[in-house]
């Protein structure tokens, strides 16, 4: 019983609440694939395209301190074995990148991702903010279709012009003033 | 270093690279490719990434046991702000409060213990190894003589030590370099009691400081602070608010040129300058004199102000004025200390003071004894020149340290007398002087990493937690003597 109340909601009446055609489905990728996906190879291949396409677990089951922080928080050790101390894998490559997340945890070693999307010091992003105005599915506009890359890399510039036209495109129009990013 | 490179190669080096790092850098947003998110094994569920938890503890940078808040990003402590609810500091914090942080992640920070080898180096050693030294070695001291030598220490530490001290049939001395022993001596001279007394400058109507850097550093800073910025206010919520204050000494210190009056009394003269101060509202009944001061007519009867003006440097006039001023104010409170107490004369200063306080009743209302504050509560010089030679004919076999560096603030006769211990034992943070003179370092946890507790003045115990993981492999010396 606790098992399955520790499972995301999303992967458990996922099935019913959609039919299985329109579900995402995450493509079967070979070492030769992965080596042309963009962005930054991590240290543990965690497909973004799995977990949050196909498996439909929302983004706040791991990034939870998105809605109630500045920072959204890259998810404890944890949180991925409360999933995979069952789940396992289906085909060997999958097998093989649990394994390395199985062993970081026997090892208390946890991960040294890297980091992909970044600001300079001097801007503030308070990520609470933005998703109590758009919405915890709102991670897309700034992130993009992180649903459906294997591999997360930057899609928007993240530069203050980008920031502004979209302050500006909301109605009413978000404050431009200086010091709501930069103090 | 053998192989130079000089130091125009250096600087052509330097800004070769410099430049390299800065167009990399400058080339846009973008992440830098090594930058890493390293997270949480097992997430602390007071956590939240982002947010910061404040934790309340208690400042040990100095004896004063102001109370603190910190704060605390994922699980680094980052900030310390004065508790609002300490009784001492009232939410205030000073610059060596604010500090603290630049010791708990000192790089030269003792990380773990140390022992001296054959060679006279110190080598690596692991808790157990260094505790079963430090055991043997007590055993083998016992009877032969064992001193531990705190800073002050009005604490549970402090008791833990004078307890096992007691067992083991040694001896536990405090030594502070600011110990206060002239304002000690003063008080012992004036009223029979060697203790440091508090003093209301909230409520003060006159100050007069003798030399005393309340506002600097002196026996509690922050307090003092806000007690003079109370009474020195426009409107403090009083009638005829804003009490004047007057600094006597030979140096405009900072606390000097926060006063309405500085009198540049000759350098030794400040206790003449009180006495004829209190010789004028004693003669001039300016004040309501309490009864058994008649005692002092006589005492006083040769610091009239003609007598002594010109020793001191002042004219008559001012004296007078002075005098005048602090005793119709109602409220006058003199405070001495800092380069006034230095002197020959030093005692002799602070118990002048005593006696211009007492004349106009201060002392009782604005300056109360039997505050006991910790920073009085350490050995006299007298008592370390006493273990200085006890060290030196080689009646002391085991010396341990804690919390103190005598070896640089005590004459050089205290570093030869180290050279006659047979074993020395440091439980010092930093390689300071006298850890390096030691056999075994058992470096102590910062007070931002343990347990703890401070009983800065009667009345007044502040408790301190751990806000942190501990930065190093250090272990609490409490601890470690109860091990």
């Amino acid at each position: 019983m606790v098992l399955i109340l520790a499972l995301p909601p999303a992967a458990l009446n996922g099935q019913q609440a959609q039919p299985a055609s329109s579900r995402y489905q995450a493509p079967v990728l070979s070492g030769s694939d992965t080596s042309k996906l963009k962005g930054a190879r991590q240290p543990i291949f965690f497909r973004h395209d799995i977990h949050a396409g196909q498996d439909q677990i929302p983004c706040m089951y791991c990034h939870y301190s998105a809605s109630i922080s500045s920072e959204p928080g890259i998810p404890s050790l944890q949180t991925c074995i409360g999933c995979h101390q069952l789940i396992g894998g289906s085909t060997p490559s999958h097998q093989a990148e649990i394994k390395k997340v199985r062993d970081a945890w026997r090892e208390r070693k946890p991960p040294e991702w890297i980091r992909v999307h970044a600001l300079p010091g001097f801007v503030r992003f308070p990520h609470m903010r933005h998703i109590k105005a758009l919405g915890t599915g709102a991670c897309v506009t700034c992130h993009g279709d992180v649903q459906k890359q294997a591999q997360v890399s930057q899609v928007s510039t993240l530069r203050m012009g980008w920031c502004v036209r979209c302050h500006m495109a909301q109605k009413p129009p978000v404050t431009r003033d200086c010091s709501v990013c930069h103090y | 270093m053998t192989d130079s490179i000089d130091r125009r190669r250096f600087l052509k080096v330097l800004g070769v690279t410099g430049a390299g790092a800065a167009a990399l850098s400058s080339c846009g947003i973008g992440p830098e490719p090594t930058e890493r998110l390293i997270p949480y094994l097992v997430q602390p569920e007071d956590q939240i990434p982002g947010t910061a938890t404040y934790y309340a503890t208690t400042c040990r940078e100095c004896a004063a046991g102001c109370g603190v808040r910190v704060r605390v990003r994922e699980g680094r402590a980052v900030k310390l702000e004065g508790n609002p609810d300490s009784p001492i500091n009232r939410g205030r914090l000073c610059a060596r409060g604010q500090a603290a942080l630049q010791g708990l992640y000192n790089p030269d920070r003792v990380t773990h213990p140390l022992v001296r080898n054959a060679n006279g180096t110190f080598e690596d050693i692991d808790w157990d190894g260094a505790i079963q030294r430090l055991v043997a070695k007590v055993r083998e001291a016992q009877g032969e003589g064992i001193v531990f030598l705190t800073g002050a220490e009005q604490s549970t530490f402090g008791d833990l030590v004078n307890e096992w001290m007691k067992h083991i049939g040694g001896r536990h001395l405090s030594y502070e370099p600011f110990g206060f022993e002239a304002l000690r001596a003063g008080n012992r001279m004036a009223f029979g009691t060697a203790t440091l007394p508090s003093f209301d400058f909230a409520n003060a109507k006159y100050l007069m400081s003798f030399g005393a850097d309340f506002l600097d550093t002196w026996l509690s800073p922050v307090e003092f602070q806000n007690g003079f910025s109370q009474a020195h206010a426009f409107d403090g919520g009083r009638p005829a608010a804003m009490a004047k204050f007057v600094y006597v000494g030979p140096r405009l210190s900072l606390t000097g040129m926060n006063a309405d009056e500085w009198i540049a009394a000759r350098p030794g003269t400040e206790g003449t300058l009180a006495l004829a101060m209190a010789q004028v509202i004693m003669s001039q009944h300016l004040a309501r004199v309490p009864a058994d001061a008649s005692r002092l007519v006589s005492v006083l009867a040769a610091h009239s102000p003609r007598a002594v003006a010109q020793a001191i440097g002042i004219d008559e006039v001012t004296i007078v004025r002075l005098a005048r001023e602090f005793a119709r104010s109602g409220g006058g409170l003199a405070v001495a200390g800092g380069m006034a107490t230095q002197g020959a004369n030093g005692a002799a200063t602070v118990a002048a003071v005593n006696i211009l306080n007492y004349v106009v009743g201060s002392v009782g209302s604005l300056v109360k004894f039997g505050a006991d504050l910790a920073i009085g509560s350490t050995n006299t010089f007298a008592e370390l020149a006493a273990l200085t030679s006890a060290m030196a004919d080689g009646q002391v076999a085991l010396l341990l340290v804690h919390g103190t560096n005598p070896a640089h603030s005590l004459p050089g006769a205290f570093q030869q007398a180290l050279g006659k211990v047979a074993y020395k034992v440091s439980f010092s943070s930093y390689m300071d002087e006298t850890a390096a003179a030691c056999d075994l370092i058992l470096p102590d946890h910062h007070p931002l990493e343990q347990w703890g507790d401070s009983r800065p003045r009667a009345g007044v115990t502040a408790l301190q937690q751990p806000v942190v993981q501990p930065v190093f492999d250090t272990r609490p010396t409490g601890d470690v003597i109860l091990a």
